[in-house]
Parts: structure tokens; C-alpha cells; sequence
């Protein structure tokens, strides 16, 4: 979700993060667990969010944007830092271009 | 056929009513433009994935903490609907009164049935075995409520049943009255057979309980006193035992305590305190004798399928 949200920047919302996660995990992701996972990572205090105006797609209505803080950065690269160091531990290279 | 541009309004309605108000706005947006996404992709079943989203969407809902904003808001309403109530009060005493009486009666109320229930349906049976004692009662071919049994029907259905370990009866009433230190006193009182205590497989906590031999004539004149009476009116002494004592104008000998919280009949109405002798049993055919009861010996009792008593039908409960 960390990265999800960082590869999407300026455009992190409910949606565009739904459509990324099923399209890379080919899975069916629900709203709902996305909102929950936003939820949980806004009150550790590793993203924050803020509401913008709306589109014509959505009919107009407002979208909640959703961004990194300091901490969620913190915390992605602690997390790739020991991925890295478990795949050495295995003798193994990261994948690249999938995380 | 075409697929809707947009979800039916009707059903963002019912979306907005079950999400937080902070992030109705958004939701719906996301629920739209999804809905619009799937739509120019060709996706099928549109409303099921629809649904799908509405549904993930509840317990998320239901977990979501509330804001420090919307706390605050609300103890405030419930400080602000408190006093209001408190000055509501104060401002009018009659309606107080009869507000606080109100409660008072249906506290009592309730406190008295709970004690009710919990004594006749929760709280254990204090006798040995209580899943093997049966209380017989009387019912009659035409009519569907059973009624208690009369001195007479106890002694028949005794004379006559060949399954039951043993079988007893007592009577309530009328009450015994007594003097302790001069001062008169009054209590519940039975008269029970003298197997009563072997029966329901109950031992005197001090002396004994009546025997086989106390139904003799001339040994009729003995009580059994129950554990409260005794330590209400005697202070718990020990030399009660023995000590002979007037109970309504006849003199009888107290020749043991029962333990604590073990009386017969169980009575909503009032505590037996004082047991008398089987002899002493009204005799008249109107008089009942609260459910007579026996103790079966589980085998033959199921082996039977049934109880023997060549009497009239008996309804039986076991409790």
C-alpha cells in the first residue's frame, strides 16, 4: 500500500489505488479494504490525506487524496532495506520492476 | 443491451446512509466513478460489483473510530440533554415524585421476580440428588391443570407405587407461633412425614432429622428447625437441641437444625422455618398437600418406562 501510494504521487485515491492493486495483483481488491488499509496507515501516521475538489467523472463529487508523509517514506525504505538484506541472507536479487 | 452510464440515485442514497457523513461526498464519487470505469471497460454484472463495493464498505464503516471532533460533540449534547432533564425536574417536584416512585416500585419489581426466578429455576435444588426427585400432582381426565394432591392421594399412590426409592409429603401452614426470651414469634411451618429428610437426602447440620420411628403414636411431639430460624431467633445456639419448646400451645422437643438454605416446601410466599410430624397432617379431602414428593432410583425408573401407581393418572415432573 506504501508503495502504491508513492508510485501514484499527486493522484492517490480510493480508486486509482484500487485499480493499480488489482491490476498488479490480479486480484478483486474492495473499496472497503482499501479505505481500511488508508485508515490504518493515516492514524501510524505514515500517510496523510486531504480532501480536492471533484471531476467530471465522479459526477462532480470530491475525491480524498491521499499522500506519503515523512514517516511513510521512513518506513518504505526501512521495509525495502530488509527485504534486500533477507533475498542476500537467501542468495537471491530482488525482483526488479514488481515489489 | 447497454450498460447504465451511472449507478440508479436511489441506490447512492442508501450508500450515503451507510457511511460516515465525513466522507459521504467521497465515497459515492469513488462508487461513481468506479461504477463508469467498468462501464467503458465492458465489464458485466455492473450492479453485483456494485453491490460488492457496498458491502466490503460495512464493516469498515461500523470499525471507523470516531473523530475527536464528533466525541466531543456528542458529550456535549449528552451534558447539554442532562442538565436540561435536571432543570426539567427541579422546575416541576410532582411529576419528580411520581417519576422516582415510579422507578422505585418496578426496581422492587424486578428485584422481587429475579429473586423468584432464581430461586425456584436457577439456583440448584440444596438436596443430594435432586435430578432424581419427582413431585407427583393430581389431574383430572376432564380437566388440563393439574392440581395438588390431597392427604388421601398421598397415602394411596404410597401404599400403591413399586418404582420409587421413597416417597414424602409436607404441608404448609398454619404458621407456628412460639416465645423466645417472653417475646412472641411467628413462622412458617410443615408437617411433613418422617422420611421427608431421608428422601430428599438432607442430614441435620445439628442433632438429627426425624426418623422411621418418629411416626409412632407417642413420638409425635418433635420439630426440626431450619438453619435461619435458628440463628434469627436462637443466635445460633447449640443447646437448642433437646431444649423442649411451645410451639401453637404444644410442647414439642427441637431434635435438630436443618443446614443453611435447606427448607421444603421451596415457596414464593414465604420460608418454612419449622417442621412437624406426618400425624399431624389435615386430614379433610380438601386440604392439599404441597406436591408429595418422591426419590425414583434412576435405573428402574427408566427400565419402567412408566410409574406404577394404580391410582388416577398422575402428571409427574422431575425437577
Amino acid at each position: 500500500m506504501l508503495l502504491t501510494l508513492h508510485g501514484l504521487r499527486e493522484d492517490a485515491y480510493g480508486v486509482s489505488i484500487q485499480q493499480v492493486l488489482e491490476r498488479e495483483t490480479r486480484r478483486g481488491v474492495s473499496l472497503g479494504a482499501v479505505y481500511a488499509a488508508l485508515d490504518r496507515l493515516e492514524a501510524k501516521g505514515l500517510a496523510r490525506s486531504a480532501a480536492s475538489p471533484g471531476t467530471a467523472m465522479r459526477g462532480g463529487r470530491s475525491r480524498r487524496l491521499f499522500a506519503l508523509t515523512a514517516d511513510g517514506l521512513r518506513s518504505l525504505d526501512a521495509m525495502r532495506r530488509v527485504r534486500e538484506r533477507l533475498y542476500g541472507l537467501a542468495g537471491l536479487h530482488p525482483a526488479k520492476g514488481r515489489s | 443491451m447497454t450498460a447504465r452510464r451511472d449507478p440508479p440515485r436511489r441506490w447512492l442514497d442508501v450508500v450515503r446512509h451507510l457511511v460516515p457523513a465525513t466522507r459521504r461526498d467521497e465515497i459515492t464519487g469513488d462508487l461513481v466513478e468506479l461504477w463508469r470505469l467498468r462501464a467503458d471497460a465492458g465489464t458485466r454484472f455492473l450492479a453485483v460489483r456494485f453491490w460488492r463495493d457496498v458491502w466490503s464498505l460495512v464493516p469498515w464503516s461500523s470499525r471507523r473510530t470516531p473523530s475527536p471532533e464528533r466525541r466531543t460533540r456528542f458529550t456535549d449534547a449528552l451534558a447539554a440533554d442532562l442538565r436540561t432533564a435536571l432543570r426539567g425536574l427541579r422546575s416541576n417536584p410532582a411529576t419528580t415524585t411520581l417519576a422516582v416512585a415510579i422507578f422505585a416500585v418496578t426496581i422492587a419489581a424486578g428485584t422481587v421476580t429475579f429473586s423468584v426466578v432464581d430461586a425456584v429455576a436457577i439456583r440448584p435444588l440444596p438436596y443430594a440428588a435432586p435430578d432424581e426427585l419427582i413431585s407427583a400432582m393430581r389431574q383430572w381426565r376432564t380437566s388440563s391443570t393439574p392440581s395438588w394432591a390431597t392427604p388421601q392421594d398421598f397415602f394411596t399412590w404410597q401404599r400403591s407405587q413399586h418404582t420409587l426409592a421413597g416417597t414424602a409429603a409436607a404441608q404448609r401452614g398454619p404458621n407456628a407461633s412460639f416465645d423466645v426470651a417472653g417475646t412472641p414469634r411467628r413462622a412458617g411451618m410443615a408437617r411433613v412425614t418422617a422420611n421427608l429428610f431421608d428422601v430428599l437426602g438432607v442430614h441435620a447440620a445439628l442433632g438429627r432429622t426425624f426418623v422411621a420411628g418418629d411416626d409412632e403414636a407417642g413420638r409425635d411431639r418433635l420439630a426440626v428447625l431450619s438453619h435461619a430460624l435458628w440463628m434469627r431467633e436462637f443466635a445460633g445456639d447449640p443447646t437448642i437441641v433437646g431444649r423442649m419448646l411451645t410451639i401453637s400451645t404444644v410442647s414439642r422437643q427441637v431434635v435438630g437444625i436443618l443446614p443453611p438454605d435447606v427448607t421444603f416446601p421451596i415457596s414464593a410466599t414465604g420460608s418454612t422455618d419449622v417442621f412437624v410430624r406426618r400425624s399431624q397432617f389435615s386430614r379433610t379431602r380438601t386440604s392439599g398437600v404441597s406436591p408429595p414428593i418422591a426419590a425414583s432410583t434412576p435405573e428402574s425408573w427408566r427400565s419402567s418406562g412408566r410409574s406404577r401407581f394404580s391410582s388416577a393418572r398422575l402428571a409427574s415432573t422431575a425437577r
